[in-house]
Protein backbone atom coordinates (compact mmCIF):
# COMPACT_ATOMS: atom_id res chain seq x y z
CA UNK A 1 0.00 0.00 0.00
CA UNK A 2 1.31 3.43 -0.88
CA UNK A 3 1.55 5.02 2.48
CA UNK A 4 2.03 8.62 3.36
CA UNK A 5 4.30 7.66 6.25
CA UNK A 6 7.46 6.65 4.47
CA UNK A 7 9.39 9.68 5.52
CA UNK A 8 10.62 9.31 9.08
CA UNK A 9 10.79 13.02 9.63
CA UNK A 10 7.18 13.40 8.76
CA UNK A 11 5.04 15.32 11.17
CA UNK A 12 1.37 15.44 11.85
CA UNK A 13 -0.91 17.94 13.45
CA UNK A 14 -3.16 17.19 16.40
CA UNK A 15 -5.86 19.59 17.47
CA UNK A 16 -7.07 19.76 21.07
CA UNK A 17 -10.68 20.25 22.18
CA UNK A 18 -9.96 23.92 22.85
CA UNK A 19 -8.58 24.48 19.36
CA UNK A 20 -4.85 24.43 19.94
CA UNK A 21 -2.76 22.69 17.29
CA UNK A 22 0.29 20.54 18.07
CA UNK A 23 2.85 19.57 15.45
CA UNK A 24 4.08 16.09 16.36
CA UNK A 25 6.76 13.91 14.87
CA UNK A 26 5.35 10.72 13.50
CA UNK A 27 7.43 8.38 15.64
CA UNK A 28 6.19 10.19 18.74
CA UNK A 29 2.57 9.91 17.63
CA UNK A 30 3.02 6.16 17.12
CA UNK A 31 3.13 5.71 20.91
CA UNK A 32 -0.64 6.02 20.61
CA UNK A 33 -2.36 2.94 19.18
CA UNK A 34 -5.29 5.13 18.13
CA UNK A 35 -3.04 7.38 16.01
CA UNK A 36 -1.09 4.40 14.72
CA UNK A 37 -4.31 2.80 13.45
CA UNK A 38 -5.36 6.07 11.85
CA UNK A 39 -2.02 6.42 10.08
CA UNK A 40 -2.09 2.78 8.99
CA UNK A 41 -5.46 3.26 7.38
CA UNK A 42 -6.40 5.97 4.96
CA UNK A 43 -5.83 8.96 7.15
CA UNK A 44 -3.34 11.33 5.60
CA UNK A 45 -0.79 12.92 7.85
CA UNK A 46 -1.39 16.14 6.00
CA UNK A 47 -4.75 16.38 7.69
CA UNK A 48 -5.25 17.90 11.08
CA UNK A 49 -6.38 15.19 13.49
CA UNK A 50 -8.95 16.54 15.92
CA UNK A 51 -8.97 15.15 19.47
CA UNK A 52 -12.26 16.58 20.70
CA UNK A 53 -12.04 15.00 24.17
CA UNK A 54 -8.60 16.26 25.14
CA UNK A 55 -7.78 19.81 26.16
CA UNK A 56 -4.52 21.55 25.27
CA UNK A 57 -3.02 21.28 28.75
CA UNK A 58 -3.59 17.54 28.88
CA UNK A 59 -2.48 16.99 25.31
CA UNK A 60 0.79 18.81 25.98
CA UNK A 61 1.41 16.45 28.92
CA UNK A 62 0.49 13.39 26.87
CA UNK A 63 2.82 14.39 24.04
CA UNK A 64 5.61 15.08 26.52
CA UNK A 65 5.23 11.52 27.79
CA UNK A 66 5.12 10.09 24.25
CA UNK A 67 8.19 12.04 23.15
CA UNK A 68 10.24 10.82 26.10
CA UNK A 69 9.23 7.21 25.49
CA UNK A 70 9.66 7.39 21.72
CA UNK A 71 13.13 8.92 21.95
CA UNK A 72 14.52 6.73 24.72
CA UNK A 73 16.39 3.66 23.62
CA UNK A 74 15.31 0.39 25.11
CA UNK A 75 18.49 0.22 27.16
CA UNK A 76 17.39 3.13 29.26
CA UNK A 77 14.50 1.48 31.10
CA UNK A 78 15.72 2.77 34.44
CA UNK A 79 15.75 6.32 33.16
CA UNK A 80 12.22 5.90 31.80
CA UNK A 81 10.99 4.52 35.12
CA UNK A 82 12.27 7.55 36.99
CA UNK A 83 10.81 9.83 34.31
CA UNK A 84 7.44 8.10 34.79
CA UNK A 85 7.40 8.56 38.54
CA UNK A 86 8.50 12.20 38.26
CA UNK A 87 5.96 12.79 35.52
CA UNK A 88 2.93 12.24 37.75
CA UNK A 89 4.42 13.59 40.96
CA UNK A 90 2.49 16.46 42.52
CA UNK A 91 -0.14 16.28 39.80
CA UNK A 92 -3.59 17.27 41.08
CA UNK A 93 -6.44 14.78 40.78
CA UNK A 94 -8.21 16.80 38.08
CA UNK A 95 -5.16 16.75 35.83
CA UNK A 96 -4.60 13.08 36.59
CA UNK A 97 -8.18 12.18 35.64
CA UNK A 98 -7.85 14.13 32.38
CA UNK A 99 -4.61 12.30 31.70
CA UNK A 100 -6.08 8.84 32.34
CA UNK A 101 -9.03 9.69 30.06
CA UNK A 102 -6.67 10.88 27.32
CA UNK A 103 -4.44 7.81 27.66
CA UNK A 104 -7.51 5.59 27.49
CA UNK A 105 -8.92 7.41 24.44
CA UNK A 106 -5.60 7.57 22.58
CA UNK A 107 -4.71 4.01 23.66
CA UNK A 108 -1.33 4.75 25.18
CA UNK A 109 -0.94 1.69 27.37
CA UNK A 110 2.12 2.74 29.35
CA UNK A 111 0.60 6.08 30.29
CA UNK A 112 -2.76 4.49 31.12
CA UNK A 113 -0.94 2.05 33.41
CA UNK A 114 0.98 4.65 35.39
CA UNK A 115 -1.97 7.05 35.63
CA UNK A 116 -4.40 4.33 36.77
CA UNK A 117 -1.81 3.07 39.26
CA UNK A 118 -1.32 6.60 40.61
CA UNK A 119 -5.08 7.00 41.12
CA UNK A 120 -5.27 3.57 42.79
CA UNK A 121 -2.39 4.48 45.12
CA UNK A 122 -4.11 7.75 46.01
CA UNK A 123 -7.43 6.21 47.05
CA UNK A 124 -5.92 3.12 48.69
CA UNK A 125 -6.22 4.31 52.28
CA UNK A 126 -9.04 6.80 51.92
CA UNK A 127 -12.50 6.30 53.43
CA UNK A 128 -15.21 5.83 50.80
CA UNK A 129 -16.78 9.24 51.52
CA UNK A 130 -13.52 10.85 50.45
CA UNK A 131 -13.28 8.54 47.43
CA UNK A 132 -16.72 9.79 46.34
CA UNK A 133 -15.45 13.38 46.47
CA UNK A 134 -12.30 12.56 44.52
CA UNK A 135 -14.27 10.83 41.77
CA UNK A 136 -17.19 13.29 41.89
CA UNK A 137 -19.52 10.34 42.35
CA UNK A 138 -22.98 10.90 43.72
CA UNK A 139 -24.06 8.49 46.44
CA UNK A 140 -27.20 6.84 45.05
CA UNK A 141 -27.71 4.54 48.05
CA UNK A 142 -30.34 5.17 50.67
CA UNK A 143 -28.80 5.07 54.16
CA UNK A 144 -30.38 1.62 54.66
CA UNK A 145 -28.95 0.31 51.38
CA UNK A 146 -25.52 1.67 52.18
CA UNK A 147 -25.59 0.04 55.60
CA UNK A 148 -26.60 -3.26 53.99
CA UNK A 149 -23.74 -3.06 51.47
CA UNK A 150 -21.28 -2.38 54.26
CA UNK A 151 -22.72 -5.29 56.21
CA UNK A 152 -21.94 -7.62 53.26
CA UNK A 153 -18.24 -7.14 53.97
CA UNK A 154 -18.27 -5.76 57.48
CA UNK A 155 -14.61 -6.56 58.18
CA UNK A 156 -13.40 -4.32 55.34
CA UNK A 157 -14.97 -1.28 56.98
CA UNK A 158 -13.56 -1.79 60.43
CA UNK A 159 -11.80 1.36 61.54
CA UNK A 160 -13.74 3.51 59.08
CA UNK A 161 -16.58 5.85 60.06
CA UNK B 1 -12.54 18.70 35.44
CA UNK B 2 -13.33 15.12 34.69
CA UNK B 3 -16.26 13.97 36.76
CA UNK B 4 -16.82 10.82 34.81
CA UNK B 5 -14.54 7.93 34.07
CA UNK B 6 -15.64 5.22 31.65
CA UNK B 7 -16.30 1.83 33.21
CA UNK B 8 -13.22 0.20 31.67
CA UNK B 9 -11.00 2.85 33.26
CA UNK B 10 -12.73 2.41 36.64
CA UNK B 11 -12.21 -1.35 36.41
CA UNK B 12 -8.58 -0.77 35.43
CA UNK B 13 -8.12 1.28 38.62
CA UNK B 14 -10.02 -1.19 40.87
CA UNK B 15 -7.84 -4.04 39.59
CA UNK B 16 -4.83 -2.32 41.13
CA UNK B 17 -6.36 -1.94 44.59
CA UNK B 18 -5.85 -4.17 47.61
CA UNK B 19 -8.83 -6.38 48.40
CA UNK B 20 -9.90 -4.40 51.45
CA UNK B 21 -10.07 -1.15 49.46
CA UNK B 22 -11.95 -2.88 46.64
CA UNK B 23 -14.59 -4.00 49.14
CA UNK B 24 -14.83 -0.49 50.61
CA UNK B 25 -15.42 0.81 47.08
CA UNK B 26 -18.63 -1.24 46.86
CA UNK B 27 -20.21 1.33 49.18
CA UNK B 28 -19.34 4.33 46.99
CA UNK B 29 -22.32 3.95 44.64
CA UNK B 30 -24.48 1.29 42.97
CA UNK B 31 -22.49 1.30 39.72
CA UNK B 32 -19.22 0.65 41.54
CA UNK B 33 -20.86 -2.16 43.52
CA UNK B 34 -22.08 -3.87 40.36
CA UNK B 35 -18.70 -3.50 38.64
CA UNK B 36 -16.89 -5.08 41.60
CA UNK B 37 -19.19 -8.05 42.31
CA UNK B 38 -19.11 -8.95 38.61
CA UNK B 39 -17.36 -12.33 38.14
CA UNK B 40 -15.32 -10.96 35.23
CA UNK B 41 -13.87 -8.27 37.53
CA UNK B 42 -13.12 -10.88 40.19
CA UNK B 43 -11.21 -12.76 37.47
CA UNK B 44 -9.26 -9.73 36.28
CA UNK B 45 -8.36 -8.82 39.84
CA UNK B 46 -7.08 -12.34 40.46
CA UNK B 47 -5.18 -12.52 37.18
CA UNK B 48 -3.78 -9.00 37.10
CA UNK B 49 -0.20 -8.75 35.91
CA UNK B 50 2.24 -8.84 38.82
CA UNK B 51 3.29 -5.27 38.06
CA UNK B 52 -0.23 -4.14 38.94
CA UNK B 53 -0.41 -6.02 42.19
CA UNK B 54 -0.12 -3.78 45.21
CA UNK B 55 1.86 -6.53 46.91
CA UNK B 56 3.89 -7.51 43.88
CA UNK B 57 6.95 -7.87 46.07
CA UNK B 58 5.39 -10.71 48.03
CA UNK B 59 4.81 -14.30 47.29
CA UNK B 60 2.45 -15.38 50.02
CA UNK B 61 2.56 -18.58 52.00
CA UNK B 62 -0.32 -19.80 54.10
CA UNK B 63 0.60 -21.34 57.45
CA UNK B 64 -1.79 -23.27 59.68
CA UNK B 65 -0.89 -24.17 63.24
CA UNK B 66 -2.91 -25.68 66.07
CA UNK B 67 -2.70 -25.01 69.77
CA UNK B 68 -4.65 -25.23 73.01
CA UNK B 69 -5.47 -22.33 75.25
CA UNK B 70 -7.93 -21.70 78.09
CA UNK B 71 -10.83 -21.62 75.66
CA UNK B 72 -9.87 -24.93 74.14
CA UNK B 73 -8.47 -26.07 70.85
CA UNK B 74 -7.65 -23.50 68.20
CA UNK B 75 -6.65 -23.50 64.56
CA UNK B 76 -4.62 -20.49 63.56
CA UNK B 77 -4.21 -19.44 59.94
CA UNK B 78 -1.81 -16.73 58.83
CA UNK B 79 -0.18 -15.45 55.66
CA UNK B 80 3.53 -14.87 55.43
CA UNK B 81 5.70 -13.17 52.85
CA UNK B 82 8.11 -15.57 51.22
CA UNK B 83 11.01 -13.25 52.01
CA UNK B 84 14.18 -13.51 54.05
CA UNK B 85 12.44 -12.66 57.33
CA UNK B 86 9.28 -14.69 56.55
CA UNK B 87 7.30 -11.61 57.67
CA UNK B 88 3.74 -12.10 58.79
CA UNK B 89 1.51 -10.47 56.18
CA UNK B 90 -1.89 -11.09 57.77
CA UNK B 91 -3.63 -13.11 60.44
CA UNK B 92 -6.71 -14.84 59.08
CA UNK B 93 -9.83 -15.15 61.16
CA UNK B 94 -10.98 -18.76 61.53
CA UNK B 95 -14.76 -18.57 61.59
CA UNK B 96 -15.67 -22.21 62.10
CA UNK B 97 -16.37 -24.34 65.12
CA UNK B 98 -13.57 -26.73 65.90
CA UNK B 99 -13.35 -29.75 63.69
CA UNK B 100 -14.79 -32.95 65.09
CA UNK B 101 -11.49 -34.66 64.24
CA UNK B 102 -9.20 -32.33 66.21
CA UNK B 103 -8.42 -30.15 63.19
CA UNK B 104 -9.47 -29.79 59.58
CA UNK B 105 -7.57 -31.47 56.81
CA UNK B 106 -6.62 -28.88 54.19
CA UNK B 107 -7.36 -30.64 50.91
CA UNK B 108 -5.87 -27.88 48.81
CA UNK B 109 -5.80 -24.23 47.93
CA UNK B 110 -6.63 -22.64 44.61
CA UNK B 111 -7.18 -18.98 43.66
CA UNK B 112 -7.44 -17.94 47.29
CA UNK B 113 -9.96 -20.65 48.23
CA UNK B 114 -9.08 -23.30 50.77
CA UNK B 115 -10.90 -26.60 50.73
CA UNK B 116 -11.22 -27.89 54.31
CA UNK B 117 -12.65 -31.24 55.25
CA UNK B 118 -13.23 -32.91 58.60
CA UNK B 119 -12.03 -36.45 57.90
CA UNK B 120 -8.77 -37.00 59.77
CA UNK B 121 -9.88 -40.07 61.73
CA UNK B 122 -13.57 -40.48 61.22
CA UNK B 123 -15.40 -39.29 58.15
CA UNK B 124 -17.58 -36.34 59.15
CA UNK B 125 -19.54 -35.08 56.14
CA UNK B 126 -18.31 -31.56 56.49
CA UNK B 127 -16.40 -30.02 53.62
CA UNK B 128 -16.03 -26.27 53.26
CA UNK B 129 -14.75 -23.94 50.55
CA UNK B 130 -13.36 -20.93 52.38
CA UNK B 131 -11.92 -17.65 51.19
CA UNK B 132 -10.23 -16.45 54.39
CA UNK B 133 -9.15 -13.13 52.88
CA UNK B 134 -12.69 -11.88 52.35
CA UNK B 135 -14.20 -14.07 55.08
CA UNK B 136 -16.70 -15.88 52.89
CA UNK B 137 -17.36 -19.56 52.67
CA UNK B 138 -19.64 -22.21 51.28
CA UNK B 139 -20.40 -25.47 53.06
CA UNK B 140 -20.90 -28.37 50.68
CA UNK B 141 -24.21 -30.24 50.85
CA UNK B 142 -24.28 -33.74 52.30
CA UNK B 143 -22.69 -36.19 49.88
CA UNK B 144 -24.52 -39.10 48.30
CA UNK B 145 -22.36 -41.82 49.82
CA UNK B 146 -22.29 -41.85 53.61
CA UNK B 147 -21.72 -44.36 56.36
CA UNK B 148 -25.49 -44.73 56.78
CA UNK B 149 -26.17 -45.22 53.09
CA UNK B 150 -23.25 -47.47 52.14
CA UNK B 151 -21.44 -48.63 55.29
CA UNK B 152 -17.71 -48.35 55.91
CA UNK B 153 -15.61 -46.56 53.35
CA UNK B 154 -12.38 -44.78 52.58
CA UNK B 155 -12.46 -41.56 50.60
CA UNK B 156 -10.09 -39.24 48.79
CA UNK B 157 -10.95 -35.67 47.89
CA UNK B 158 -9.67 -33.39 45.16
CA UNK B 159 -10.31 -29.67 44.79
CA UNK B 160 -9.63 -27.31 41.94
CA UNK B 161 -10.72 -24.77 39.37
CA UNK B 162 -12.39 -25.39 36.04
CA UNK B 163 -11.30 -22.43 33.91
CA UNK B 164 -13.61 -23.45 31.05
CA UNK B 165 -16.79 -22.86 33.00
CA UNK B 166 -15.26 -20.60 35.68
CA UNK B 167 -16.29 -23.07 38.36
CA UNK B 168 -14.72 -24.54 41.49
CA UNK B 169 -15.15 -28.28 41.86
CA UNK B 170 -14.63 -30.94 44.50
CA UNK B 171 -14.27 -34.56 43.45
CA UNK B 172 -14.84 -37.31 46.01
CA UNK B 173 -13.72 -40.86 45.38
CA UNK B 174 -15.17 -43.41 47.78
CA UNK B 175 -13.91 -46.95 48.15
CA UNK B 176 -16.47 -49.11 49.91
CA UNK B 177 -15.02 -51.50 52.45
CA UNK B 178 -17.89 -53.79 53.39
CA UNK B 179 -17.37 -56.19 50.53
CA UNK B 180 -15.32 -59.30 50.23
CA UNK B 181 -13.89 -58.28 46.91
CA UNK B 182 -13.06 -54.84 45.54
CA UNK B 183 -16.14 -53.08 44.13
CA UNK B 184 -15.96 -50.15 41.69
CA UNK B 185 -15.47 -46.80 43.44
CA UNK B 186 -18.35 -44.42 44.04
CA UNK B 187 -17.35 -41.04 42.59
CA UNK B 188 -19.17 -37.73 42.95
CA UNK B 189 -18.41 -34.24 41.73
CA UNK B 190 -19.50 -31.05 43.45
CA UNK B 191 -19.74 -27.85 41.43
CA UNK B 192 -19.82 -24.47 43.16
CA UNK B 193 -21.87 -23.00 40.29
CA UNK B 194 -24.66 -25.54 40.67
CA UNK B 195 -24.21 -25.96 44.42
CA UNK B 196 -24.80 -29.71 44.13
CA UNK B 197 -23.08 -33.08 43.93
CA UNK B 198 -23.41 -35.20 40.80
CA UNK B 199 -22.71 -38.93 40.53
CA UNK B 200 -19.86 -39.57 38.07
CA UNK B 201 -19.10 -43.16 39.12
CA UNK B 202 -19.49 -44.27 35.49
CA UNK B 203 -16.07 -42.74 34.76
CA UNK B 204 -14.36 -45.42 36.80
CA UNK B 205 -10.74 -45.21 37.93
CA UNK B 206 -7.64 -46.57 36.19
CA UNK B 207 -6.09 -47.42 39.57
CA UNK B 208 -6.77 -47.25 43.29
CA UNK B 209 -5.83 -44.44 45.64
CA UNK B 210 -5.59 -44.48 49.39
CA UNK B 211 -8.07 -42.87 51.73
CA UNK B 212 -7.38 -39.15 52.37
CA UNK B 213 -4.66 -39.25 49.72
CA UNK B 214 -2.68 -36.00 49.54
CA UNK B 215 -3.42 -33.99 46.43
CA UNK B 216 -1.12 -31.84 44.34
CA UNK B 217 -3.04 -29.29 42.29
CA UNK B 218 -1.65 -28.06 38.98
CA UNK B 219 -2.91 -27.12 35.52
CA UNK B 220 -6.57 -27.44 36.47
CA UNK B 221 -6.18 -30.97 37.79
CA UNK B 222 -5.91 -32.68 41.17
CA UNK B 223 -3.13 -35.28 41.28
CA UNK B 224 -2.71 -38.18 43.68
CA UNK B 225 -0.40 -41.16 43.88
CA UNK B 226 -2.32 -44.16 42.61
CA UNK B 227 -1.50 -47.84 42.37
CA UNK B 228 -2.41 -50.71 40.13
CA UNK B 229 -2.15 -53.56 42.60
CA UNK B 230 -2.47 -56.33 40.01
CA UNK B 231 0.22 -54.99 37.71
CA UNK B 232 2.23 -53.93 40.73
CA UNK B 233 2.90 -50.44 39.49
CA UNK B 234 2.35 -46.91 40.78
CA UNK B 235 1.42 -43.81 38.86
CA UNK B 236 0.02 -40.32 39.13
CA UNK B 237 -3.76 -40.35 38.99
CA UNK B 238 -5.24 -37.01 37.97
CA UNK B 239 -8.73 -35.59 37.77
CA UNK B 240 -9.11 -32.75 35.29
CA UNK B 241 -11.70 -30.27 36.49
CA UNK B 242 -12.45 -28.86 33.01
CA UNK B 243 -13.22 -31.97 31.01
CA UNK B 244 -14.11 -34.01 34.09
CA UNK B 245 -11.85 -36.91 33.24
CA UNK B 246 -9.44 -39.14 35.13
CA UNK B 247 -6.04 -39.76 33.59
CA UNK B 248 -2.87 -41.46 34.70
CA UNK B 249 0.76 -40.46 34.25
CA UNK B 250 3.99 -42.34 34.77
CA UNK B 251 6.14 -41.73 37.82
CA UNK B 252 9.94 -41.66 37.52
CA UNK B 253 11.15 -45.13 36.59
CA UNK B 254 13.50 -45.24 39.59
CA UNK B 255 10.77 -44.76 42.17
CA UNK B 256 10.06 -48.02 43.98
CA UNK B 257 6.63 -49.57 44.41
CA UNK B 258 5.73 -47.75 47.61
CA UNK B 259 2.21 -46.60 46.86
CA UNK B 260 1.56 -44.83 50.12
CA UNK B 261 5.08 -43.70 50.93
CA UNK B 262 5.32 -41.08 48.21
CA UNK B 263 4.11 -37.51 48.52
CA UNK B 264 2.86 -35.60 45.47
CA UNK B 265 3.69 -31.89 45.37
CA UNK B 266 4.03 -28.87 43.14
CA UNK B 267 7.51 -27.39 43.21
CA UNK B 268 8.29 -24.19 41.31
CA UNK B 269 5.33 -24.76 39.04
CA UNK B 270 6.11 -28.38 38.21
CA UNK B 271 4.43 -31.59 39.26
CA UNK B 272 6.76 -33.35 41.69
CA UNK B 273 7.00 -36.38 43.88
CA UNK B 274 8.89 -36.78 47.13
CA UNK B 275 10.28 -40.12 48.11
CA UNK B 276 11.50 -40.66 51.63
CA UNK B 277 14.32 -43.16 51.74
CA UNK B 278 16.23 -44.95 54.44
CA UNK B 279 15.94 -44.99 58.21
CA UNK B 280 17.46 -43.17 61.12
CA UNK B 281 20.75 -41.42 60.23
CA UNK B 282 20.48 -42.65 56.67
CA UNK B 283 17.16 -40.90 56.00
CA UNK B 284 16.95 -38.75 52.92
CA UNK B 285 14.38 -37.08 50.71
CA UNK B 286 14.61 -37.59 47.04
CA UNK B 287 12.63 -35.02 45.07
CA UNK B 288 11.65 -35.62 41.46
CA UNK B 289 10.26 -32.92 39.19
CA UNK B 290 8.33 -33.41 35.95
CA UNK B 291 9.91 -30.59 33.94
CA UNK B 292 7.37 -30.81 31.14
CA UNK B 293 3.85 -31.53 32.33
CA UNK B 294 2.57 -34.89 31.14
CA UNK B 295 5.88 -35.91 29.57
CA UNK B 296 7.22 -38.96 31.43
CA UNK B 297 10.70 -38.61 29.91
CA UNK B 298 11.03 -35.19 31.54
CA UNK B 299 11.17 -36.57 35.11
CA UNK B 300 14.34 -35.14 36.64
CA UNK B 301 15.83 -35.71 40.05
CA UNK B 302 15.91 -32.26 41.66
CA UNK B 303 17.68 -33.11 44.88
CA UNK B 304 18.54 -36.01 47.07
CA UNK B 305 19.11 -34.54 50.47
CA UNK B 306 20.20 -36.33 53.61
CA UNK B 307 17.99 -35.36 56.53
CA UNK B 308 19.06 -37.75 59.24
CA UNK B 309 16.79 -37.79 62.25
CA UNK B 310 16.46 -34.07 62.74
CA UNK B 311 13.57 -33.39 60.35
CA UNK B 312 10.10 -34.89 60.65
CA UNK B 313 8.20 -33.91 57.59
CA UNK B 314 8.58 -31.92 54.40
CA UNK B 315 5.57 -29.62 54.25
CA UNK B 316 6.29 -26.90 51.73
CA UNK B 317 8.51 -25.17 49.24
CA UNK B 318 9.74 -21.61 48.96
CA UNK B 319 10.28 -19.65 45.80
CA UNK B 320 14.07 -19.60 46.18
CA UNK B 321 14.18 -23.37 46.47
CA UNK B 322 14.31 -23.75 50.25
CA UNK B 323 12.26 -26.49 51.82
CA UNK B 324 9.77 -25.86 54.61
CA UNK B 325 10.16 -28.58 57.17
CA UNK B 326 8.52 -29.55 60.41
CA UNK B 327 11.09 -30.42 63.04
CA UNK B 328 9.55 -31.32 66.41
CA UNK B 329 6.70 -28.82 65.97
CA UNK B 330 8.87 -25.97 64.72
CA UNK B 331 8.63 -24.70 61.20
CA UNK B 332 12.08 -24.38 59.72
CA UNK B 333 13.47 -23.35 56.40
CA UNK B 334 16.18 -25.54 54.94
CA UNK B 335 18.34 -24.66 51.98
CA UNK B 336 19.47 -27.79 50.13
CA UNK B 337 22.22 -25.79 48.39
CA UNK B 338 24.25 -25.04 51.50
CA UNK B 339 22.41 -27.12 54.14
CA UNK B 340 21.53 -23.90 56.01
CA UNK B 341 18.78 -24.39 58.61
CA UNK B 342 16.73 -21.42 59.75
CA UNK B 343 13.95 -21.33 62.35
CA UNK B 344 10.95 -19.26 61.28
CA UNK B 345 9.56 -18.63 64.75
CA UNK B 346 6.43 -20.67 64.12
CA UNK B 347 5.41 -23.57 66.32
CA UNK B 348 2.51 -25.95 66.32
CA UNK B 349 1.20 -28.39 68.84
CA UNK B 350 2.98 -31.71 68.50
CA UNK B 351 0.96 -33.66 71.02
CA UNK B 352 -0.48 -36.89 69.65
CA UNK B 353 -2.71 -36.34 66.68
CA UNK B 354 -1.81 -32.66 66.42
CA UNK B 355 1.55 -33.70 65.16
CA UNK B 356 0.42 -33.32 61.58
CA UNK B 357 -1.47 -30.07 62.04
CA UNK B 358 1.32 -27.81 60.76
CA UNK B 359 0.52 -27.00 57.15
CA UNK B 360 1.95 -24.63 54.54
CA UNK B 361 0.90 -23.85 51.01
CA UNK B 362 1.39 -21.16 48.41
CA UNK B 363 -1.46 -18.67 48.57
CA UNK B 364 -2.93 -15.83 46.52
CA UNK B 365 -5.48 -13.36 47.82
CA UNK B 366 -8.67 -13.21 45.81
CA UNK B 367 -12.28 -12.03 45.73
CA UNK B 368 -13.62 -15.44 44.72
CA UNK B 369 -16.83 -16.32 46.68
CA UNK B 370 -17.60 -12.59 47.06
CA UNK B 371 -21.23 -13.27 46.20
CA UNK B 372 -21.60 -15.96 48.85
CA UNK B 373 -23.95 -15.05 51.62
CA UNK B 374 -22.23 -16.72 54.56
CA UNK B 375 -19.85 -14.53 56.43
CA UNK B 376 -20.99 -14.48 60.01
CA UNK B 377 -19.03 -16.46 62.51
CA UNK B 378 -20.24 -19.98 62.64
CA UNK B 379 -21.25 -19.86 66.28
CA UNK B 380 -23.40 -16.80 65.59
CA UNK B 381 -25.42 -18.66 63.03
CA UNK B 382 -28.75 -19.66 64.46
CA UNK B 383 -28.58 -23.32 65.19
CA UNK B 384 -31.69 -23.93 67.23
CA UNK B 385 -32.48 -26.65 64.79
CA UNK B 386 -30.30 -29.55 65.75
CA UNK B 387 -28.59 -30.80 62.67
CA UNK B 388 -27.70 -34.41 62.44
CA UNK B 389 -24.17 -34.86 61.28
CA UNK B 390 -23.29 -38.22 60.10
CA UNK B 391 -19.98 -39.70 60.94
CA UNK B 392 -18.61 -42.23 58.53
CA UNK B 393 -15.90 -44.41 59.89
CA UNK B 394 -13.16 -46.64 58.63
CA UNK B 395 -13.91 -50.16 59.59
CA UNK B 396 -10.68 -50.72 61.45
CA UNK B 397 -11.22 -47.58 63.46
CA UNK B 398 -14.63 -48.43 64.76
CA UNK B 399 -13.17 -50.18 67.75
CA UNK B 400 -10.58 -47.56 68.44
CA UNK B 401 -12.88 -44.60 68.48
CA UNK B 402 -15.98 -43.85 70.43
CA UNK B 403 -17.23 -41.63 67.68
CA UNK B 404 -18.65 -44.22 65.37
CA UNK B 405 -22.21 -43.17 65.91
CA UNK B 406 -24.19 -40.18 64.92
CA UNK B 407 -23.43 -37.08 66.90
CA UNK B 408 -25.17 -33.78 67.36
CA UNK B 409 -23.64 -30.43 66.63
Amino acid sequence: MASSIENNNEKLTLKSSDGEEFLVEKHVALQSTLLQNMLDSDCSSADVIPLPKIDARTLALVLGYCKKHADASSSKQGELNSFDSEFLKDMDMGALFNLVLAANFMEIKGLLDIAAQKIADTIKDKPHQEVREIFHVENDYTPEEEAAVREENRWAFEGFP
Amino acid sequence: MADYLPQDVLVNIFTRLPIKTVLQCTSVCKLWHSLIVNPSFIDSHLNRPPTQAYNNAHHLLLVRTCFDDDEGRKELYSLHCDNEAFDEYAKLQFPFNMAYNRFYRIVGSCNGILCLTDDQMTYVDNTILWNPTIQKWVRLPKPRVTFTSHGGFDHAIGFGFDAKSNDYKVVRIVRLLDFESEVPPEIDLYSLNTGAWRNISHLGLPCVISGRATQAYLNGAAHWIGADMERHCIMFLSFHMGDEAFRSMSLPADVPFLPWGLIPAVIQGSLSVIEEKGFSYERSWCIWVMKEYGVASSWTKLIDVGIGEQFDMLIGFRKEGELLIKARGDLISFSPRDAQVKGLGIRSNTRGWYDESLHTDAYVESLVLLGSPEETKEDEVACEEEKEVEVGCREEEIESTEAAETRHL
